[in-house]
């Protein structure tokens, strides 16, 4: 083919290689970091891009990746999981395929390549089944072994980790609606509207759902009487799960607000705006809680919310912190390195670069 | 934030405004690429204007002699076109200009649909931050999520047509994608390309593109998220319509009966202006024109005169 005549291929396929770059099939740093860690906090997994990392939390040092050999369709973003036993890391990814691990060798014991859409959120994991959010609006139930059993649909993408209560399943999705489902048949037992999108995993405490919507408010639902007990509006949106302890509801917002809320009637405090949108979940720390903002600081509080000290990375930071021991696993969103281990003064111990 | 970034913010938000209004973002996307389409059709007229002109020259006698003349002088080739160019007083490169202005606002249409189905968190909180809320009915927490269900389709996914009983699904978008893209090229061309000489290099290019752009697009609306098909659809269906309506769709391209008809017979001298021979005898090459006859209006205007030539001279 003379040159001339292939210049016009050659052109079409450069234009087609750029628009397909910005679309959907890219799928670096498309989202942020799932991060978790093993029960007895040494070994800390991660899902950036497109491997999943097993670290030495000791030392920061790389156990294995998966897969090997990376493929571009299927990146990995959704927080790794743990099986009840102990004995699969669950973790799917965004080319719709569900994977399950060997937490110490990282070689593949099964996979469910049957989902029609990506997997944002964390699988729930119990001692029955496996329960899989997917964006193409279903939750899939799966055995322990991989084998489907059933698919529950909502009216809208599902991107929360689904939680139970060992009666039913709660699916909240980005329909505005969270779903209770029978987890022997897929059945709906009730829904209620939210009024708003949901992102975040909600807490389930004692029959109560916590759940925060993307419509600025926190929901507290009662799962016996399948009622709102109270709502609390906050000044952005609610990206992260809430912790909880002794009473008390901890969340922050878009709008970089941290609240501490009490949970009998949703009243509480809302304590002053921190330097960056707060997207992650906080997590408490011995005597106090860790909460982190996108632009990258960390701030260490008491239970009161009084600040107890703060330290910074120069990434940003959308997930959730994880406590190692006594020290805390950050994942950023950066160019030069996805994980580190920070003690609770704001010393880097170790950064672990993934490649 | 960069200027591209606001002008993809700007578009992002009139798709979003449209989506407001209608509550469907299939609908939405059609509604925004026919505004689109029709923000820019003055660069549309301006462009097939041009381009009609450069068709024009293409069977000027002084430019098909120039040709053989310094058939072996490249050099001297391109200054003999230059000043004809001139002294017709046709730009070569305006007719490049619109499509280049053009070209950005189709990328931008483009990311603004990617950016409005955001498929990931990321995405999502990035989408939310770039609404103007100051415009009343544009709320991020009432807006999210986009609803992305159009007929059978997922706008944020590949599009499939499941049909029962069969194992796959069929991909009924990304060939109505290829059919309109190349029924848009067909109509788009001069209907004297399919007939012009071997070494017309802008009749082989256009050949070319006809022949790869369907299956380019094709190739994209079969791996991206559907809601780029609906936006290559439209978009295609709407050019051929302008086309239609501005009368320059070449339709004899699609149906090769229409050149059955009585030919516009236009004979070659090198006398300027002089009637056109009716006899076979007097006309010793006859064109068979098959453009359309604002085609030959164009190339009138641009020599103002026919001029017949003898094939044996």
């Amino acid at each position: 083919m003379s040159m001339k005549r292939s210049l016009p291929l050659i052109l079409l396929i450069v234009i087609g290689l750029l628009i397909s770059a910005c679309g959907s099939g890219q799928p670096m740093n498309m989202s942020w970091a799932g991060l978790s860690a093993s029960k007895d906090a040494k070994v800390a997994y991660l899902a950036n891009g497109l491997h999943v990392y097993a670290v030495n939390v000791a030392d920061g040092t790389q156990l294995w990746k998966y897969p090997e050999q990376a493929n571009a369709a299927a990146a990995f973003y959704a927080t790794p999981v743990l099986s009840q036993d102990g004995t699969q890391l669950l973790v799917g990814d965004y080319g719709n395929v569900f994977h399950s691990l060997d937490p110490q060798t990282g070689a593949e014991k099964w996979k469910y390549d049957q989902i029609k859409g990506r997997i944002v959120g964390s699988p729930l994991a119990t001692a029955d089944g496996i329960y899989v959010p997917s964006t193409d609006h279903n939750l899939y139930a799966l055995t322990l072994e991989g084998q489907f059993r059933w698919s529950f649909t909502a009216t809208h993408a599902i991107w929360a980790q689904p939680v139970t209560d060992g009666k039913l399943i709660y699916a909240a999705s980005m329909d505005h609606f969270i779903y209770a489902i029978d987890p022997q048949n897929g059945i709906e037992k009730w829904k209620l509207d939210l009024g708003g999108a949901i992102y975040a995993a909600p807490l389930l405490d004692n029959g109560v759902l916590y759940v925060g919507t993307l419509a600025n408010q926190i929901v507290a639902v009662d799962t016996l009487t399948q009622k709102i007990l109270w709502t609390y509006a906050t000044e952005g949106g609610i990206w992260g799960t809430p912790i909880l302890k002794d009473g008390k509801l901890y969340t922050g917002d878009t709008a970089g607000y941290p609240y501490i809320l009490d949970i009998k009637n949703g009243t509480g405090l809302k304590l002053p705006a921190l330097k960056g949108a707060i997207i992650a979940g906080p997590v408490f720390t011995d005597n106090g809680f860790i909460i982190v903002t996108e632009g990258g600081t960390i701030y260490f509080k008491d239970l009161e919310g009084n600040a107890v000290s703060e330290a910074s990375v120069t990434g940003k930071l959308y997930t959730s912190p994880v406590l190692a021991g006594g020290d805390v696993l950050l994942a950023e969103n950066s160019s030069s390195f996805a994980l580190q281990l920070m003690n609770v003064s704001g010393g880097q111990k170790w950064s672990f670069e993934a490649k | 934030m960069d200027i591209w970034g606001l002008f993809v913010n700007l578009l992002l938000n009139v798709l979003l405004t449209i989506y407001s209004l209608v509550g469907n973002f299939g609908i939405a996307i059609i509604l925004f690429t026919i505004l689109i389409r029709l923000a820019t059709h003055p660069l549309t007229v301006s462009q097939l204007k041009s381009s009609q002109a450069m068709q024009g020259m293409q069977t000027n006698p002084r430019w098909l002699e120039m040709q053989k003349k310094y058939k072996d002088d490249k050099e001297k080739l391109a200054q003999a076109q230059m000043d004809l160019y001139k002294e017709l007083g046709v730009n070569p490169f305006a007719s490049c200009l619109p499509t280049l202005i053009q070209f950005p606002i189709i990328i931008g249409l483009y990311q603004s649909i990617i950016k409005a189905m955001s498929v990931s968190p990321l995405e999502l909180l990035n989408m939310t931050r770039s609404i103007y809320t100051w415009i009343p009915f544009l709320k991020p927490t009432e807006i999210v999520p986009i609803k992305n269900a159009f007929l059978w389709m997922d706008l944020a996914q590949p599009e499939r047509l499941i049909i029962p009983g069969l194992s796959f699904g069929i991909p009924v978008l990304v060939i109505i994608v290829v059919i309109t893209t190349y029924l848009q090229g067909r109509l788009m061309m001069p209907a004297t390309t399919g007939s012009s000489t071997p070494n017309d290099q802008s009749a082989q290019m256009a050949n070319m593109m006809n022949l790869y752009m369907p299956f380019l697009m094709g190739w994209m609306a079969f791996s991206l998220a559907s809601g780029l098909a609906v936006y290559f659809v439209t978009s295609n269906v709407v050019g051929i319509v302008q086309y239609a309506i501005l009368g320059k769709a070449n339709w004899r391209n699609l149906i090769p009966s229409f050149s059955k008809k009585p030919a516009v017979t236009v004979t070659q001298s090198k006398k300027p202006a002089e009637p056109a021979p009716q006899s076979k005898k007097t006309a010793d090459i006859t064109v068979t024109d098959t453009r359309k006859p604002a085609i030959n209006r164009d190339q009138k205007n641009s020599e103002k005169k026919i001029i017949s030539k003898k094939k044996k001279q």
